[in-house]
């Protein structure tokens, strides 16, 4: 069965004029959280609501990992049509979350999807333990590989991976890298989970490797984590699915 | 991830806890660099207090046993379990790091 459709809208960090117009735009209402209506205590299928996030690596976000919210979207340098876009994004999918790279990488974000996903359904500790590498690694290519184009780690020395953490720093430090989106778009209905990781990247495909390097083996373990996942647009789209 | 060093003659044990993952890599890089300089013949990782493995974490153990091997040390893991023990098998990590219970 689908989602309910998102009723809501919420923000954090963000102006209220600002966010007031983009709700009547978005044909949406404004929700607060009250007591008694904050912390799960709503029925998961009595209200969707959307959050709006100033800047998403914020301490206060992780107050939202939780009912009613269904989806979040860090605005950062976003006009107003981008957001509407996005918002449209998130009306039908059972958890949606669009982040910049560099909050991305700061995050534990595959933790945090994976504790909403578990408040939806009873997972076994290895149907866990699977989404959380799968979607890990498949965070990590997007962030690493997909946005801020980093070539693969070369060579299996301390200072080829000084090469690689400092190269890391210079992209992620670089606003035209760092503010590129990172969505995550999860599924829950019937006896799956489907989730999508999409960057903006050049598109990522795995090469076979000759000889045993210090990297590639992320698509090994998303591959034995989940039961199929297909890389669609390129290669900036990784689809995975999951038995739940 | 955090790590404790316990040096005792040949033996160097480094007790690693937490989660190993790229965003550990300047850890990764000082211990590395702190087994290259103590005196131990063995330096050997005891997994038994690490809760999660990434492929990047193995790729920087792959980088610590090519180190060490290059100044004639050997390289152990030992008591993987759970998430970890699951992660070096699909890696196959045993045909490369000698891998003991």
């Amino acid at each position: 069965m689908a989602p309910p459709p998102l009723a809501a809208l919420h923000s954090l960090g963000f102006p209220a004029k600002r966010l007031a117009d983009l709700a009547t735009m978005a044909g949406l209402s404004l929700w607060q959280p009250q007591a008694g209506n904050a912390g799960g205590r709503v029925k998961p299928t009595a209200l969707r609501v959307l959050v709006l996030l100033g800047h998403a690596w914020e301490d206060q976000v992780a107050n939202t990992w939780t009912e009613p919210y269904t989806a979040w979207i860090e605005v950062a340098a976003l006009a107003d049509h981008s957001i509407l876009e996005l918002i449209q994004r998130a009306r039908d999918t059972s958890l949606y979350i669009s982040f910049t790279t560099i909050t991305a990488n700061r995050r534990d974000l595959a933790g945090e999807v994976l504790s909403m996903i578990g408040g939806r359904r009873r997972l076994s500790r290895d149907s866990r333990d699977n989404i959380e590498l799968a979607l890990h690694e498949a965070l990590s290519n997007a962030v690493l590989h997909g946005n801020l184009q980093l070539e693969s780690l070369s060579g299996l020395s301390v200072d080829a991976l000084e090469r690689f953490s400092n190269n890391l720093t210079c992209r992620i430090t670089d606003p035209d890298f760092a503010n590129r989106r990172i969505d995550v778009i999860c599924d829950i209905i019937g006896d799956a989970v489907t989730i999508d990781v999409v960057d903006q990247g050049n598109g990522f495909l795995p090469k076979p490797r000759p000889e045993p390097q210090a990297s590639g083996r992320g698509f090994d373990l998303i591959s034995v984590s989940c039961q199929s996942f297909r890389l669609l647009d390129g290669g900036r789209r990784l689809s995975m699915r999951f038995p739940a | 991830m955090d790590y404790a060093i316990d040096i005792k003659e040949q033996e160097a044990l480094v007790r690693l806890t937490g989660r190993l993952t790229f965003n550990d890599h300047a850890k990764l890089r000082a211990l590395i660099k702190e087994m290259l300089q103590n005196a131990a013949k063995r330096q050997i990782l005891d997994l038994a207090n690490l809760e999660f493995v990434d492929s990047a974490g193995i790729g920087m153990l792959l980088i610590a046993r090519e180190e060490l091997s290059n100044l004639d040390k050997q390289f152990i893991l030992r008591k993987a379990g759970g998430q970890v023990k699951r992660v070096l098998t699909v890696a196959q990590l045993g045909k490369l790091i000698t891998i003991e219970e």
